[in-house]
């Protein structure tokens, strides 16, 4: 617990109500402050964040401030999840912003989010086919048929690899993610 | 984790094991804003407990990306995903993601029997984040409009309906529209407060500013009398050159108070700040 209130935006008092209110919550999930920070670390590490302990922190100092500061919250579970949103939110504009500040210095710098540029369009579709090309042939089998399916035929293909609806969605889901972090290393190194 | 652990989706106020289509449907429904509030806010309580139940929305967000990219969704939903879904920057920024995706998977040859089809229609208009702003803004004339124009003329802005030519028309000034979506022009230069009047089916004001054509993109912002920022969207384009450009926000974040729309252009290495301010006075019809 040291080291937390090593962070300067965490006040001691306001880290104590909230691990006074977590061990009155009726949910195991969220009894303690390491399961809530588990579960941060999840819902930013399955958002493709690769800071994700850091915002789990930075999510916790800001709902421990306000239930310090007297804040009423009903549904704690809820509001941690509506801060990390918008935690998430701030540091992929953040990311963009420093981007762009670099970029415009000539450094070598690309963005998901800035497709006003065609040419980190064009570098991120080609990144792309090379992360499509990196996959395991079942895995990109997988996931070029999921994509080029109705949806209703996606059952289809479920049955036909012996696997729930779900597990196939599942399966392309997690695909999708990695693909996502390959591409962004790509376009960090200009190659995968 | 396994492939697929089972969510606890609250269904109908209740926790039980939702069928796989019964969860789908509930998070498409919370995805285009169709979830009672209730229910919503016991979902989202869910979703940070159940690692299985967010990962479950994840993968629903990309399917629905996927069904509007390529025109699969029906009238009501394609409504709600372009005023309500893209209202989020963090689905914008995915639905630019699915859009590359699709279009790189659409180059290949499908691995199964069936021939590789091509690029889709939908998909293959949408072009970068301009497409982002143009999607959200872009009627089908073929379509029932959804919503009704007002316009805010300068140098007094007051607000009237206008005609399918978006012409100042002579119906009635100052009625709200019972359409999901009220529209509102903002010419350039004005000052007066322009009022925004939203009735009860409101759910999305769409702003139509005025812009130059000097900047790449822009940002825009409303923020309360006392400058806390309510809404905001980045890196949006108009359609077309000299189209203005398209703000869509979410009613409920507007309440019957004072705000100021801000709109930035991206400044250009050694330009100058391309900054629009209108003052806003929004109005809840009852």
């Amino acid at each position: 617990m040291t080291s937390e209130l090593s962070r300067p935006s965490l006040v001691r008092s306001h880290l104590e109500t909230l691990v006074k209110r977590l061990a009155e919550e009726p949910d195991a999930g969220i009894r303690d402050y390491e399961s809530v920070r588990r579960q941060l670390v999840g819902f930013f590490e399955r958002r493709g964040v690769h800071f994700a302990d850091a915002l789990a922190d930075e999510t916790i100092d800001r709902v421990a401030r306000r239930l310090g500061e007297g804040e009423t919250v009903l549904n704690l579970s809820g509001y941690f999840y509506g801060v990390a949103r918008f935690v998430l939110l701030e540091w992929r504009r953040r990311q963009v912003q420093e981007q762009k500040a670099l970029r415009e210095h000539s450094l070598i710098l690309v963005t998901a989010d800035d497709d006003t540029d065609v040419g980190l369009r064009d570098q991120r579709l080609a990144c792309l086919e090379k992360a499509l090309d990196a996959l395991p042939p079942e895995s990109r089998s997988l996931l070029v048929r999921y994509h080029d399916v109705r949806l209703e035929a996606r059952r289809q293909l479920a049955d036909e690899m012996g696997i729930t609806y779900t597990t196939l969605k599942t399966r392309a889901h997690r695909i999708r993610l990695t693909l996502a972090g390959w591409v962004g290393r790509c376009m960090d190194s200009e190659g995968l | 984790m396994t492939d697929h652990e089972e969510s606890t989706l609250p269904v109908g106020g209740m926790r039980k094991k939702p069928t796989a289509g019964a969860e789908e449907r509930a998070l498409i429904d919370y995805l285009l804003g169709r979830m009672p509030e209730e229910q919503r806010a016991e979902l989202e309580n869910r979703l940070f407990l159940d690692e299985a139940l967010d990962e479950a929305l994840l993968a629903t967000t990309d399917d629905l990306i996927d069904e509007y990219l390529r025109g699969r969704l029906k009238e009501e939903e394609r409504r709600r995903f372009e005023n309500y879904f893209l209202s989020s920057p963090e689905h914008r920024r995915r639905l630019e993601w699915m859009k590359g995706l699709l279009s790189v998977i659409g180059r290949r040859p499908a691995p199964s029997r069936r021939p590789a089809r091509p690029v889709l229609p939908m998909l293959a208009a949408a072009a970068g984040l301009a497409a982002v702003a143009a999607l959200v803004a872009t009627r089908d004339p073929h379509r029932p409009r959804a919503a009704q124009t007002v316009m805010a003329p300068t140098p007094m802005p007051t607000t009237r309906p206008s005609n399918e030519t978006g012409q100042p028309s002579l119906a009635p000034p100052l009625r709200s529209s019972p359409n999901p979506v009220h529209t509102v022009r903002l010419a350039r230069g004005a000052t007066a407060p322009v009022t925004v009047t939203l009735a009860a089916e409101t759910r999305t004001v769409r702003l139509e500013v005025t812009v130059d054509g000097d900047s790449p993109s822009y940002d825009a912002m409303i923020r309360t009398a006392d400058g806390r920022e309510v809404w905001r969207a980045e890196g949006l384009v108009p359609r077309s050159a000299g189209a203005p450009l398209t703000l869509s926000v979410p009613s409920r974040l507007l309440r019957a108070s004072a705000y100021a729309l801000r709109v930035e252009g991206e400044v250009l290495r050694d330009g100058p700040a391309v900054t629009f301010e209108y003052p806003l006075r929004v109005i809840h019809e009852n």
